[in-house]
């Protein structure tokens, strides 16, 4: 199959579209601020170059008058197979006058098609009744010949491709098939998320040589872990990631409603800018809801306000949201009209919020019964009552990260108990909550054999009776992520390197992320543990070779 | 002499790799006790060269399957089988790699020789031509590999005995010399008869790990040789540790975990 043509043309046809469509849809997943300015000298060049190439205009007029007289020429072929009906179909004339930059419309859409289907059973009438067979035969054999995506030359002659810019193919002009492609395009790009890292940052360069076990590796992750956060690398690619279906918007009019709608059924913003641009566009006429998204995510908006975000309660109706992220936008709520029309919700991550209380969990829980994944990542203001509500409502709950540097007072082990005993959950996040082992073992009860990822850092209140006690009864046989950072109290790490010996005969990945103090301390148990075995080993060997067989 | 050239391929032999492999051991529900005792694994690989037709694929197939088969299959290119041991809280796994005899297969050796803590030196007892060649075996595969510790082993002993007693006593004392030579364990084994087989690999995995072997000597010309306390630790005692830590021998352990039961 060759998409090629599709890619020239729609470059193409991109420049000229980009200078005549006069209001530009909104630039939704742009790059970078920065490259904002650059695209603007980008479309500014476009257009100088148009007016340098101001001939091309007078090609496409010569190019429609050809076409026009073509289609002339089929009607009066059709005319003379003497179907009435086709007299009736206006061939050349009722077509909506489209703007040149796009003379293919003219030919394409649905009524070109209808004008192909009644040509075909045009076809069928006139034949007589032995040779009907064959005549069907015949025309549907050419009908399909055109469906094929590649285009060969005689396809070209017989649809009327008289002008280069304008033999993209039909199969992009129907518009269940464009959004089906679109669709699958959209499923690659990349709602911005909080990038998941592999393993949390030394503490230390001692904690990263214990760690990696490498001068240079330890070396390496240090200097990454001291340098600033984001490097410019990663912004560029950011910017480029997204641009696959905003280029769509720009190929002719049929693309850009189709891509627009699959635009609008996730709707994310990365920068300010264009959150404002989208709700200046969209409030401003008739305060109509434009589109019931499924996913609705705004990235680090620091400075976002209440009154912004409730604008867009009149743009967007919430009723299909399953992911509903507002990742460190610390003054804002989701739209109070939202709250109880939430029912497909499955994700919500707000984390970093610092207005979020029991009371917006209250209400959130009372109809989100869908939910699964729950970020409250440094929600201060979270309290028991508030996971309580939770977990009592929404009993596929997965995922579930409370942890916090600030307030750890306010969730205890009845977060905990609650969650266990209530929901579905496999990854439980209470790092610096003031839990107790009493709470981990009711959770090691409860759902132990289902707990996949555990973070317990800075949780000072848990001792040696707690995770230390419970792997050596092996409650968590799948767990594969174990974060202990910073446990003042837990000494006794013999278990815990037995697991992960035995994990790693088993060849499953496991991870203990601990403070510089445990993660030595597990070593120096690993290291006993295997030396202990190999004694055995040789123990066992002298045995067998002295036993006396045969 | 008839012989029945079939074909023993190498998929063949690496199917029967794969069937060791899969023997994992399952998750098993044993009280706390059982359950928290480690399972050491103990993995060594032994190489099994001489001449074509000494026994090589017999002594491992007897070995490994304890079966002894009268007919001659010629090995083309490497055999592979393995032999898990379980001892105790160990299991010894043997990974045993037996070269064609032939000389075209020598360009195989590397196969054979790298990669493993012992290579065995196969010789026929009935044939002193065979015992020469390890000459040109020891050169070759000690040069590839001289970590590995030799161990020479004299075959087809049940024939061996009936012979003349002269011959016995001659073949014996070169096949001693060569030993000494070597600096190689030597044992006279029948795989016919079941004679000494076990106690290659015993003496192999003492020397490997550098064990103290208690298995009495047998010393008398005529009887099935097993000399091995003098043998195979002179210029090992020195990087003895080195053997045990860098001698592709790998200690993994393995324990037996039970997993909760739960109670309301």
């Amino acid at each position: 199959m060759q998409f090629t043509p599709l890619n020239k043309n729609g470059s193409i046809k991109r420049q000229r579209e980009a200078t005549l469509v006069e209001q530009r849809p909104l630039k939704k997943c742009s790059p970078t601020p920065s490259e904002i300015d650059a695209a603007n000298d980008a479309i500014e060049s476009d257009s100088r170059h148009f007016k340098i190439a101001s001939p091309i205009r007078d090609v496409l007029k010569k190019c429609s008058a050809i076409r026009h007289c073509r289609s002339k020429k089929r009607e009066d072929q059709l005319r003379a197979n003497g179907k009435s009906h086709c007299e009736s179909y206006p061939v050349g004339t009722s077509f909506p006058v489209t703007p040149e930059s796009s003379p293919l419309r003219r030919k394409r859409g649905s009524a070109y098609w209808d004008s192909k289907r009644i040509q075909s059973t045009g076809r069928l009438a006139i034949s007589s009744p032995t040779s009907t067979e064959n005549a069907e035969n015949q025309s549907l054999s050419q009908d399909f010949a055109d469906l094929s995506l590649t285009l060969s030359g005689s396809i070209g002659k017989r649809i009327d491709f008289s002008n280069r810019a304008s033999r993209t193919h039909e199969i992009f002009q129907i518009k269940e098939i464009l959004a089906n492609i679109l669709r699958f395009v959209s499923l690659d790009s990349d709602v911005p998320h909080e990038k998941s890292c592999s393993r949390r940052r030394p503490l230390s360069y001692k904690h990263a040589l214990l760690i990696y076990k490498d001068e240079k590796k330890a070396r390496q992750a240090w200097h990454e872990c001291t340098e600033s956060t984001t490097s410019n690398s990663e912004l560029k690619r950011e910017g480029k990631e997204d641009s696959l279906l905003y280029n769509c918007l720009f190929v002719n009019r049929l693309w850009h409603s189709v891509t627009l709608g699959v635009l609008l059924k996730k709707v994310y913003f990365k920068h300010p800018q264009h959150y404002s641009k989208f709700i200046d566009k969209y409030s401003g006429d008739c305060n109509q809801i434009v589109s019931r998204p499924s996913i609705f995510v705004l990235h680090k908006f620091h400075k976002l306000l209440q009154n912004d975000l409730d604008k867009m309660a009149t743009i967007l109706a919430p009723d299909n949201i399953s992911w509903l992220e507002l990742y460190i936008c610390p003054n804002v709520i989701p739209p109070f009209s939202w709250i109880s029309r939430l029912k497909s919700l499955e994700r919500l991550i707000m984390p970093g919020s610092k207005v979020i209380n029991d009371n917006f969990l209250f209400e959130i829980s009372a109809n989100a019964s869908k939910l699964k994944i729950l970020d409250l990542r440094a929600c201060d203001n979270i309290t028991d009552a508030g996971v309580i509500a939770i977990a009592l409502k929404c009993p596929q709950l997965q995922s579930c990260n409370l942890g916090r540097h600030r307030n750890g007072t306010n969730i205890t082990s009845v977060s905990v108990i609650a969650l266990a005993e209530h929901t579905q959950i496999e990854t439980l996040g209470v790092a610096g909550c003031e839990i107790t082992d009493a709470g981990i073992w009711e959770l090691a009860q409860q759902r132990g054999k289902h707990i996949k990822r555990l973070s317990l850092n800075n949780c000072s209140l848990l001792t040696n009776h707690s995770i230390p006690t419970l792997f050596a009864f092996n409650y968590f046989p799948n767990l594969s992520v174990l974060e202990i950072r910073n446990l003042a109290h837990i000494s006794d790490l013999r278990h815990l390197a037995q697991f992960k010996l035995w994990k790693n005969s088993r060849k499953i990945p496991i991870l203990i992320e601990g403070c510089e103090r445990i993660t030595k301390l597990l070593h120096d148990e690993e290291a006993k543990i295997k030396r202990m075995r190999l004694v055995m080993a040789m123990h066992d060997m002298n045995y067998w070779i002295n036993k006396v067989e045969e | 002499m008839s012989q029945e050239y079939r074909t023993r391929s190498r998929s063949r032999s690496f199917s029967d790799q794969a069937a060791t492999q899969e023997e994992e051991r399952p998750f098993v529900n044993l009280n706390m006790n059982v359950n928290m005792r480690p399972k050491n694994q103990v993995e060594v690989q032994i190489g099994l060269v001489g001449d074509a037709q000494v026994g090589k694929t017999s002594l491992m197939v007897k070995y490994v399957q304890n079966v002894f088969d009268e007919e001659y299959t010629q090995t083309l290119g490497v055999n592979f089988l393995k032999r898990k041991v379980s001892v105790r809280s160990t299991d010894i796994v043997f990974s045993l790699m037996d070269l064609g005899g032939q000389r075209e297969f020598i360009n195989m050796l590397p196969i054979a020789s790298l990669g493993s803590s012992a290579i065995i030196f196969l010789f026929d007892l009935t044939r002193a031509e065979t015992l020469s060649s390890i000459k040109e075996w020891f050169r070759q595969a000690h040069g590839l590999n001289d970590t590995a510790i030799p161990i020479l082993v004299g075959t087809k002993y049940d024939l061996f005995v009936d012979l003349d007693p002269d011959y016995q006593e001659q073949m014996s004392r070169t096949s001693m010399e060569y030993a000494q030579v070597m600096d190689a364990p030597l044992i006279f084994c029948s795989t016919a008869k079941s004679i000494n087989v076990q106690k290659i690999f015993k003496v192999a995995l003492a020397k490997i790990f550098s064990l103290t072997l208690t298995i009495q000597e047998i010393n008398e010309v005529g009887d099935p040789l097993l000399i091995y306390k003098t043998l195979g630790t002179a210029k090992r005692d020195q990087d003895k540790t080195d053997n045990i830590k860098n001698s592709n021998t790998n200690v993994t352990t393995e324990s037996r975990r039970k997993s909760p039961t739960y109670t309301q």
